[in-house]
């Protein structure tokens, strides 16, 4: 067992569906009032008399308060009455079927966490499920520690719902209208992938999976533009059959959506990642007010300084660029983003250079120079500006030093020496 | 003689295909005591947590439980192995029993998709001159037409459909009657000499499914009772007569 599933001490009590002989001697010294429990109330949904006994001991033993309902019917009359906070819905009921039961608590509470309670092979009604708003999937046969998991980010998110006080009411925001309330998306790219919203920082390896991580970089490298459901398909699931493949792309799609909007309660509701006839489109909104991505931050500062050809603009986008967009992430569709930007990158430490050695400011030419060469080691005028920089300030050895460099990387990379227009440089 | 021979090995193929399709029902069935082990089992270690205030007579109860959940899957077990391997034939069959053993293997492909399932079966009825499991073939065989035909419906219908298949039966001056009624694409009109060959099969909303009814023709023939497909001259479903000799 792992460490997570271990008893709160305090709350645990008598599992409330035993028979009354049997609560007696189940926990001795037990007390006679009821130890007030933390757990939020949990109504489980299932036809099977042992499943309702088994999950209800487990769950009552750890503290949950737990009610039981064995077809839809008396789940919903139970729901009326009890207003649990959590429901464990078999997909299968003898009456009224799962998704009707879904339906109809979605209609009363949007906030109530649905956990489907799923069989093996139910693949097509998994997409259903997410279609019809379901907060979380939960196989059949589950272990009590996986179990435990699913219900604790059930109640994270009744917690946030909580802080972000959410009504109770059906929210309902069809456009990519946002509210000042709207809690701030942060991204940075440029390096590994980090992704902020609310108070959760998604590192790269934080994601459920490597393959929704790189879902959501395809959003991002496409921002505001609408990315289609076969690219998804084709580029991430080209491995399986197409059912397969679309369950992936849906599971992945709720997931990011629930990373970027952790309070959302129906998947097409987001205000973020937009449905758009056979494609997607990620729309973060308003950049600043909405949310803050370096890229953006380096792309407009680029645009302004090349307008104006103010340098503090150049210089503020150079310092933003810390790594190559997406470092270790290969896809094509990275690539032509990456160039783009660290072209961008280039331009701007050349501009800098340029200017600093107009200024005078050789020390500052120098440093720019360099990160010229950093990135491109066989970039000339680079390297003709860390030369003469050098040599402006009077640093004869220092040119030499970087020309000798420069003859490397030549012959490593071309085979042929240093450009005779650097060797000139030096040697004068 | 080839042909009977021929005839034979068709048989044993339908009832195998028969039983492929049950497969994930059944899996479904067995995953059922499996989950309440699995909990039990959490549960027996969450206890050990707290040893002093864990009574004898709990652990005594939940091990009683898992014996009880592996008794289960034992029934279910062997129920497969009546259907798929040789045995002491019966020559008598309950035709209520037959029907609650049918849906303990395919209740699930119904839950799973809301078919109602309405039975109104006499209580007082005789038994049948048919072995038990040949007779569960015969119902499974007709009980999985049903399922298909209404699945079908679904995927073509856009507006919503009755989901129910009725089972009736009741006794006559010879016979026990059975009538299985669905409420899924009718059928029984398009197809009406096709369903009798083995090798039927329908293309509908871009899957091909088997329908047909030879394992119960087959079967019912052999024992002396009929089977009979009426006909629904308007709107949707299929109904099946069985006459079985008591």
């Amino acid at each position: 067992m792992n460490r997570n599933a271990r008893l709160p001490k305090k709350t645990t009590r008598l599992p409330e569906q035993l028979s009354p002989d049997r609560k007696k001697g189940a926990l001795k010294n037990v007390r006679n009032e009821r130890p007030k429990s933390s757990k939020p109330k949990l109504m489980l949904v299932d036809d099977d008399r042992r499943i309702r006994e088994s999950f209800s001991r487990a769950l009552t033993l750890y503290g949950y308060n737990v009610i039981v309902a064995a077809d839809g019917r008396d789940a919903l009359a139970l729901f009326q009455k009890k207003k649990p906070k959590i429901v464990l819905l078999d997909i299968r009921m003898p009456d009224i079927d799962g998704f009707t039961v879904l339906r109809t608590i979605r209609e009363q509470s949007a906030t109530t966490q649905v956990i489907f309670i799923t069989g093996h092979g139910d693949m097509g009604l998994v997409i259903d499920a997410l279609r019809a708003g379901v907060s979380d999937f939960m196989p059949k046969p589950i272990q009590i520690e996986a179990l435990l998991t699913v219900l604790k980010s059930a109640e994270q998110r009744l917690e946030r719902l909580k802080k972000s006080g959410a009504s109770t009411l059906r929210i309902s925001v069809k456009e990519p209208l946002f509210s000042g309330a709207a809690a701030p998306i942060q991204i940075r790219a440029f390096g590994s992938l980090i992704v902020r919203s609310g108070n959760e920082t998604l590192q790269e390896g934080d994601w459920q999976s490597q393959k929704i991580e790189m879902v959501f970089k395809a959003f991002l490298c496409n921002h505001r533009k609408v990315v289609s459901q076969t690219f998804i398909m084709d580029t991430f699931w080209d491995d399986v059959k197409s059912k397969s493949a679309e369950v992936g792309m849906f599971t992945a799609v709720s997931a990011i959506r629930r990373l970027l909007e952790p309070d959302l309660t129906n998947g097409r509701d987001s205000r973020f990642l937009l449905s758009r006839g056979g494609g997607y489109e990620l729309n973060l909104g308003r950049h600043g007010e909405h949310y803050d991505y370096d890229v953006d931050h380096f792309r407009r500062w680029i645009q302004e300084a090349k307008i104006t050809g103010e340098k503090k603009l150049y210089e503020k986008a150079v310092a933003l660029y810390n790594d190559e967009f997406l470092k270790n992430c290969d896809a094509e569709w990275v690539m032509a983003e990456r160039d783009q930007l660290r072209d961008d990158y280039l331009r701007a430490l050349l501009e800098l250079a340029r200017w600093h050695f107009a200024e005078k400011n050789y020390d500052a030419c120098e440093q720019y120079a360099e990160k010229v060469l950093q990135i491109d080691s066989l970039f000339e005028t680079g390297y003709e500006l860390a030369i003469k920089s050098v040599l402006a300030q009077g640093k004869q050895g220092k040119a030499a030093r970087i020309l000798e460099r420069c003859n490397r990387a030549f012959e490593e990379e071309l085979g042929v020496a240093a450009p005779q227009r650097l060797r000139a440089l030096v040697v004068r | 003689m080839v042909q009977e021979e021929t005839e034979k090995t068709l048989l044993q193929l339908s009832k195998n295909a028969l039983l492929g399709e049950i497969t994930s029902s059944v899996l479904h069935e067995l995953h059922q005591p499996l989950t309440s082990i699995v909990l039990d089992a959490g549960y027996l270690k969450m206890l050990a947590e707290q040893p002093d205030e864990t009574a004898p007579e709990e652990l005594r109860k939940v091990g009683d439980d898992i014996e009880n959940d592996v008794f289960r899957f034992q029934r279910i077990t062997e129920h497969l192995r009546a259907l798929a391997y040789p045995r002491d034939e019966t020559v008598r069959a309950d035709v209520a029993e037959t029907i609650e053993n049918c849906f303990k293997l395919v209740g699930e492909q119904f839950r799973a998709r809301g078919i109602q399932i309405e039975l109104r079966v006499d209580e007082t009825l005789p038994l049948v001159a048919i072995d038990t499991i040949e007779l569960e073939y015969v119902f499974l065989n007709l009980i999985t037409n049903a399922r298909k035909a209404i699945e079908a419906r679904l995927a073509e219908s856009v507006i919503k459909c009755e989901k129910r298949l009725t089972i009736e039966a009741r006794q006559t001056a010879d016979a026990v009657v059975v009538k299985m009624t669905d409420t899924g694409a009718n059928y029984t009109k398009k197809y009406s000499t096709k369903l009798h060959s083995p090798l039927f099969t329908i293309a509908a909303s871009g899957k091909t499914f088997a329908y047909n009814v030879f394992v119960a023709e087959h079967i019912i023939t052999a024992c002396g009772g009929t089977l009979e497909m009426l006909l629904h001259t308007d709107g949707a479903g299929n109904t099946a007569e069985l006459m079985l000799p008591i």
